[in-house]
């Protein structure tokens, strides 16, 4: 991949506004009607999805070069998807989302660099997290939970736990819990302990696309030394670099993906995992955007575009439009519906369109006060639509909103779904 | 860019809302109908501004302004800046983006306006109006849009143009920076009465401001406008499901709301419906979607807006409308509904109803009221670019039609070349009838590939024959499709009219330029040259 | 040669004038010159010193060409006397331009609900041409017999049917001027492509008011003839109901009847709807306390009247519909309806209302003479308005029974037009110095409280622009554009 394998796409933002504004249908009020964090917390049009690809076209044709402030453009954006969702309610040809990410490639291909995700990658690198905590660490949150080793014996299920929820000991209880909750479905369950690797997806995300490609070679592995038929993840990000970036670098995991909400929901339906009261609680959920949009599967397109009815453009072969719409969104709210004692009152930005935690694109690591704007701004919007805590499944969404919250006197709840659905 | 005036704008707004990095500047030079100039197939237009500034007050625009008086500089004002009518006309240009002047300062329930920054767009206004029981105009081009540019500087029709008017009538006062940096405040705000009315006191300022469009930035900056709003009988919300148009359905179909899609053996009765659908009073939209057109934009996407055209169009009538009754009684509904069927009668038409069934009801009902993604949809999705022949046609009684049938033979020629999108010469798309009937409009939207020059000439081309076919017709010229031909070959976009005309408008509207804009410093490519050029 | 007299010697050749004109269209009577010298307002009284009446677009054209090169000043006339606001009376001298002369309905399209209206037409003559062809023109209340319905129009006074109160331009459409420059312009679409004869063979009616970046049509309303004489004009027309059904809502609470007002505009019920206290309802109605069917004593302060009407489409069903809905919102108010109330019949109020006022003007008739206090405000604040009105009228010692109060709601409901009369007897110098000083201190007093005088007259006229120095000054670059000789109207508005 390259700006020149977009040159066509770069060509055809028109410049409708729609990638800074949530499906203009679906807008509830003025205040929650962004959807771009960037463009949002920045205002100049180049932070835009529709900006970022004027941006790149400029670069592509010698226009401009990448400077400091352009650098800062890039990377000051969470590379959340929402601009592309917009995008492509109106056409298919131009891809914001793709175009703002090779904008990284390319940065990091010319050494543009920022010192924070270098850190990140060199955590990588020794020891297969992004927090650069030690590797042999990794699989210290299972202890004690009985879980198989999938690295000496085979398991139907591979639980692949993520770095955020492997190191932050704030989350602990989520990764347990899940796990647990498997297990006491009676699920044959394994994990890869310390010998997990990150994904790669953040990696990928800042530009660092060999980076993940070394990851995705692991896991492929892994998962055929294990004979699993599923891989199972709390992890929303795990989930989007499975589902959404392998497939891009044409990395294919054979095996099936999902999110521990989506198991959780269907051990609901078939009466294998009862939810316990959860005592009286009125609570929001946030979809995190690497279970939502950017968790649909993607479908790699090598074709080219053919012209009919005069200068109609059609996709030879037909190519996937991503809109998100084939995310995860009910599983979880079907758990928390059926949780005795939690009502779900949902925000104005929802599903597809929800608004991004803050926490992606390398944006936690690089820019923590725009990472932290953008989840305040979440709160902002739970606390109006009258709930008393913000639900999530997604360990990085949870991290990025109790940072947010941490200097300040509110003490307004952050939950992720295991934790409700485990009880008191 | 002059080094001091820079500093100058950086000490005004703060480094943070100052830039002339070249990449930022690109963000907004690229732009849609950017193809149509330059020489090359980018969207980047031909002219870069000297830098981008941001202002959150009208002091601040103000300041700005005056900083480019001084060091004679242009300055153009875009809020959501759609088009390259937004971006430069020349060299040494500042941009304003009006982006963060984004307040919705009050919605007066009683006098019923709403008072808004640049920045707020339709469908804010819009969602927060409905839920106060008032509505707004939301324009074709989308409710993306901004309400102030739309009603001071720019042109705009809606389907909902029947019961609540053109824009060109629904700004009441209004705060205005002139190209010299005098803020001036129509009516009744300049003299401390309130946003009540935008004309007067004595001859009203409205008249210079804008006419059927406004001066698209040549005659400074609008900071603040007072926008009518009107009765909205439906619910205070039109929740969906889906956020794909072809997709979107209500959750619930409110019960005062009646969606008809008539259609007629000839144009003839289909303008006499129209015209008694207005004069009855009953319409709360109407709306045109011509075959063509809707069998190339209006799938979930081109592959099936292609199939569309095989499997719907032998079914889809060419005379066909729209449109929206909402009424406040089951009474009401009653005689509206018994009104209609009385039209129908009268002049032969019938209704199609797969239109009227779920699905097609409710995206249509949606696209009447809200506008959503489907307008953008439909007119950018085939072809990557769009722009409507007869964009600007105000027409009445004896007009409407005559321009719908030249426009289409004319279109025909074209569309069989294959440079264009082949929607038959049945493009259209319009409101048809504004103030219930005292109007009538109509455009032809062609859509054309920016990335093929041919595409691009195709259609200059064919809005320039047109324009000349209805100036020849002694019928009114679409004059923002002038603007677009005469920008894509860089001439004055006046001048092709005048010939026509029986009074030289340009002599008055060059004084109003040079009595306001001594220095001409509003840049204005879109509006009338400061000096008559040979 | 008789030189024509004027401020700074340079004069108007009498013989010039004939020459153009004919000895007919030309008067120097003095009988006829000293009513041209003041009127019904208080602006001061200055003769003028000719009166021509031109008959042609090309007539017009030579005068004004005329009066340039001599720097005679030039007032437009078109409505007949009585006038009251001031602005036929010449500030610094000159001639009088008669429009009346000009007097031809050029063009009625019952298609395009549209007439064009020589300055010299009144609404009499108008209204009953259009009733041949199934329309009417909304009209102000009862203006006099004598009103121009373009001079109506250019002054932007309101009509009384809110719901086609589209704009405070409306009914106004497209315009034929000369500006002071002597140039000659059409607006909106009349400006072309094509001749006027050429548009209307296209099957154009010089209907679309909106010229392409500017509308001069709303420069020169509100202009009292200091920009341009207008030579025709379009207005916009609307149906003539078929049916007709009239309600008077009696009621001393103001806030309700306005609460009601509004909510029959916004939901567009009715056509006709003006609200009146007891001295303007008696006034219009020719029923004051003096005559014999006088209306009673205790009639309510204030009246609203409103008409429900049905056209082509069952028109029964839709009155009674609207009635129905009507009677809903009346009753959650609280303020029943009547067909009659005491001894006034809605219909008779219909019937005056829709026609000029008889003779007297009926302003007229309470006292002789009327000083107007106009302005717009908006729904809260009207009530506030009428406070002070009354309070400055008190502190006067001036009648309360001698204060007219109209109240109109305009353009769909966007604000509210208000007419607030003093009633007096002007041949008392008296009366006329304590009407001076009331005018000036109610409409300082008004001003400060927000209303907003959009067509400021006479002595009031300078305080008004003096309160908004931008669009002052703004109107003064536009004056220098249309007029830079200022010949017409001199010393009128802020110029």
């Amino acid at each position: 991949m390259a700006l020149h394998d977009y040159e066509k796409s770069m060509n055809y933002c028109i410049r409708c506004s729609h990638c800074k504004w949530i499906p203009l249908n679906k807008i509830k009020s003025k205040r929650f009607s962004g959807n771009c964090p960037a463009v949002s917390r920045y205002n100049f049009h180049s932070y835009s999805g529709g900006g970022r690809v004027a941006l790149a076209y400029s670069i592509f044709l010698g226009r401009t070069q990448i400077s400091s402030e352009i650098l800062e453009t890039i990377y000051r954006c969470q590379l959340c998807g929402s601009c592309q969702v917009a995008c492509h309610l109106i056409g298919e040809i131009c891809e914001p989302l793709e175009i703002a990410r090779e904008l990284r490639f390319k940065c990091v291909e010319d050494g543009e660099l920022l010192p924070e995700h270098m850190l990140m990658i060199e955590g990588m690198r020794k020891e297969d997290n992004p927090f650069g905590e030690p590797k042999a660490k990794r699989g210290d949150w299972a202890d004690g939970l009985g879980l198989k080793n999938i690295n000496n014996e085979k398991a139907d299920i591979i639980f692949h736990a993520g770095c955020m929820f492997s190191y932050d000991q704030d989350l602990r209880d989520v990764v347990r819990g899940a796990a647990t909750l498997l297990l006491q479905a009676g699920l044959d369950v394994g994990i890869a302990g310390h010998e997990e690797a990150c994904c790669g997806g953040r990696a990928f995300d800042v530009g660092y696309r060999g980076q993940m490609e070394n990851y995705a070679d692991d896991i492929i592995a892994r998962i055929k030394a294990a004979g699993a038929t599923k891989l199972v993840t709390p992890c929303a990000d795990c989930y989007s670099a499975f589902k959404q970036f392998y497939p891009m670098i044409r990395k294919e995991l054979d095996i099936e993906i999902l999110h521990t909400t989506e198991y959780f929901a269907q051990l609901i339906r078939e009466g294998r995992l009862r939810p316990k009261d959860r005592g009286s609680l009125t609570v929001t959920y946030h979809d995190p955007c690497h279970l939502g949009r950017l968790g649909e599967t993607y479908v790699p397109w090598e074709g080219k575009w053919k012209k009919v009815l005069g200068q109609v453009n059609i996709p030879e072969p037909p190519k996937q439009i991503r809109r998100g719409t084939g995310g995860v969104y009910e599983p979880p709210r079907e758990i928390l519906r059926s949780i005795p004692g939690i009502k779900l009152v949902e925000m104005e930005r929802i599903r597809e369109y929800s608004w991004c935690c803050g926490a992606g694109g390398g944006v936690k690591e690089a820019y923590e006060d725009f990472s932290e704007w953008t989840a305040r701004e979440r709160i902002e919007e739970a606390k109006s639509v009258g709930a008393e805590a913000l639900v999530t499944t997604c360990g990085w969404c949870e991290r990025n909103f109790r940072d947010a919250l941490i200097d300040t006197a509110d003490d307004f709840k952050i939950f992720d779904i295991t934790e409700l659905l485990m009880g008191d | 860019m002059d080094k001091n005036a820079y500093k100058m704008l950086e000490s005004i707004l703060g480094p943070d809302n100052v830039s002339r990095d070249p990449g930022v500047l690109d963000a907004y030079t690229y732009q849609w109908m950017g193809e149509m100039t330059g020489n090359d197939v980018t969207r980047f237009g031909p002219f870069r501004p000297a830098c981008v500034t941001l202002p959150s007050t009208t002091q601040e625009v103000q300041s700005i302004v005056r900083v480019c008086n001084r060091y004679g500089l242009k300055f153009k004002a875009q809020s959501t800046g759609w088009g390259l009518y937004a971006s430069p006309g020349e060299e040494r240009v500042v941009q304003i983006d009006l982006r963060r002047m984004n307040r919705l300062i009050e919605i007066n329930e009683r006098d019923m306006y709403a008072v808004v920054e640049p920045y707020v767009i339709w469908a804010q206004l819009q969602v927060e109006a409905m839920r106060k029981g008032l509505n707004c105009v939301t324009i074709g081009a989308g409710s993306c849009t901004s309400a102030l540019a739309n009603c001071t500087s720019m042109m705009g029709v809606a389907n909902n143009n029947v019961s609540m008017g053109y824009n060109e009538r629904n700004v009441l006062g209004v705060e205005w920076v002139l190209p010299d940096g005098e803020i001036v405040r129509l009516g009744s705000l300049g003299s401390g009465g309130g946003w009540i009315s935008g004309d007067g006191p004595g001859p009203s300022l409205r008249g210079i401001m804008r006419g059927t469009l406004g001066a698209l930035g040549g005659l400074g900056v609008f900071t603040k406008c007072a926008v009518r709003l009107y009765h909205w009988g439906g619910p205070p919300d039109l929740p969906s499901k889906n956020i794909v148009s072809m997709d979107e359905r209500l959750l619930e179909y409110p019960e005062n709301i009646r969606l008809a899609a008539p259609y007629f053996e000839n144009r003839i009765n289909f303008e006499e419906a129209l015209a008694k659908v207005g004069e009855a009073e009953i319409a709360y939209a109407v709306g045109l979607v011509e075959r063509g057109l809707m069998t190339l934009g209006l799938g979930k996407e081109n592959l099936e807006s292609v199939e569309l055209r095989k499997t719907l169009l032998p079914s889809l009538p060419k005379h066909i409308f729209v449109l929206l009754l909402i009424a406040n009684s089951p009474r009401e509904m009653e005689y509206q509904e018994k009104v209609l069927e009385q039209i129908l009668e009268q002049t032969g038409g019938k209704r199609f109803e797969m239109v009227e069934e779920p699905g097609f009801r409710d995206i249509i009902t949606l696209l009447l009221v809200k506008g959503g993604s489907a307008p953008a949809r439909g007119v950018f999705s085939p072809t990557g670019s769009f722009s409507p022949i007869l964009c600007g046609f105000f027409g009445t009684r004896r007009t409407l039609t005559k321009a719908m049938d030249d426009s289409e033979e004319i279109k025909k020629r074209y569309v069989k070349s294959g440079l264009l999108a082949d929607d038959m010469g049945e493009g259209g798309w319009g409101p048809l009838v504004i103030d219930h009937g005292h109007m009538e409009y109509f455009e032809n939207e062609t859509l054309f590939d920016p990335n093929v020059p041919e595409s691009i000439k195709a259609l200059v081309d064919l809005t320039e024959e047109t324009n000349t076919s209805l100036a020849e017709k002694n019928l009114v010229i679409p004059f923002l499709s002038q603007i677009k031909a005469a920008r894509s070959k860089g001439l004055p976009v006046h001048d092709a009219i005048v010939p026509y005309m029986n009074s030289d408008h340009r002599i008055w509207q060059r004084k109003f330029k040079q009595a306001f804009d001594p220095n001409d410093a509003a840049d204005s490519c879109n509006y009338i040259d400061w000096e008559e050029k040979s | 040669m008789v030189l024509l007299k004027n401020e700074g010697g340079i004069m108007m050749e009498r013989e010039k004038l004939v020459d153009l004109l004919g000895e007919q269209s030309v008067s120097y009577d003095p009988e006829t010159l000293k009513k041209y010298s003041q009127d019904h307002s208080l602006a001061p009284s200055r003769e003028p010193s000719c009166i021509v009446r031109p008959g042609s677009l090309e007539q017009v054209q030579d005068i004004i060409r005329l009066a340039g090169e001599t720097n005679t000043p030039l007032i437009p006339v078109s409505s007949g006397e009585p006038h009251f606001h001031g602005d036929t009376v010449p500030v610094l001298g000159g001639v009088i331009m008669d429009m009346s002369g000009m007097n031809k309905i050029r063009m009625i399209d019952r298609k395009d609900r549209v007439a064009m209206v020589e300055p010299g037409v009144r609404f009499t003559d108008l209204q009953a041409e259009l009733k041949k062809e199934g329309l009417r023109l909304p009209m102000p209340l009862c203006p006099r017999v004598t009103k121009s319905v373009a001079g109506s129009c250019l002054e932007r006074e309101p009509h009384i049917i809110p719901k086609y109160h589209l704009d405070h331009s409306d009914p106004l459409l497209c315009n034929e001027v000369v500006f002071g420059t002597g140039d000659t312009f059409r607006t909106g679409e009349a400006a072309g492509p094509g001749t006027l004869e050429e548009q209307q063979q296209s099957g154009r009616r010089q209907k679309i008011s909106m010229g392409i970046q500017m509308n001069i049509n709303r420069i020169l309303q509100g202009a009292q003839g200091t920009l341009g004489v207008v030579t025709w004009s379009t207005v916009k027309c609307e149906l003539l109901p078929l049916l007709q059904k009239p309600f008077l809502v009696p009621s001393d609470d103001l806030q309700r009847l306005l609460e009601l007002a509004h909510w029959l505009v916004r939901l567009r019920l009715g056509d006709e709807l003006f609200i009146l206290n007891w001295n303007n309802l008696a006034a219009l109605v020719g029923r004051s306390n003096d005559e014999p069917n006088a209306i009673m004593k205790d009639y309510p302060e204030w009246t609203l009247f409103f008409c429900l009407s049905g056209g082509e489409f069952f028109p029964e069903d839709r009155v009674k519909q609207q009635e129905k809905d009507i009677s809903i919102i009346a009753k959650n108010l609280g303020i029943p309806l009547y067909e009659t109330f005491c001894n006034l019949s809605a219909k008779e109020v219909l019937k005056l209302v829709s026609s000029p006022s008889p003779e007297p003007y009926w302003k007229l008739r309470p006292r002789g003479g009327c000083q107007d206090i106009p302005f717009i405000t908006s729904f809260h604040k009207v009530p506030e308005m009428v406070d002070v009105i009354k309070q400055e009228v008190l502190k006067r010692n001036f009648p309360l029974s001698s204060l007219g109060l109209y109240i109109q709601p305009v353009c769909q409901g966007h604000g509210h037009h208000c007419e607030f009369c003093l009633f007096y007897d002007p041949s008392s110098p008296e009366q006329r110095g304590k009407i001076k000083d009331l005018y000036l201190s109610a409409g300082k007093a008004l001003m400060d409280k927000g209303a907003f005088f959009s067509r400021p007259y006479d002595i009031l006229t300078e305080s008004v622009y003096n309160r908004d120095g931008a669009s002052r000054d703004a109107l003064r670059k536009i004056k220098r554009i249309f007029d830079p000789n200022n010949i017409l109207n001199p010393g009128k508005l802020c110029f």
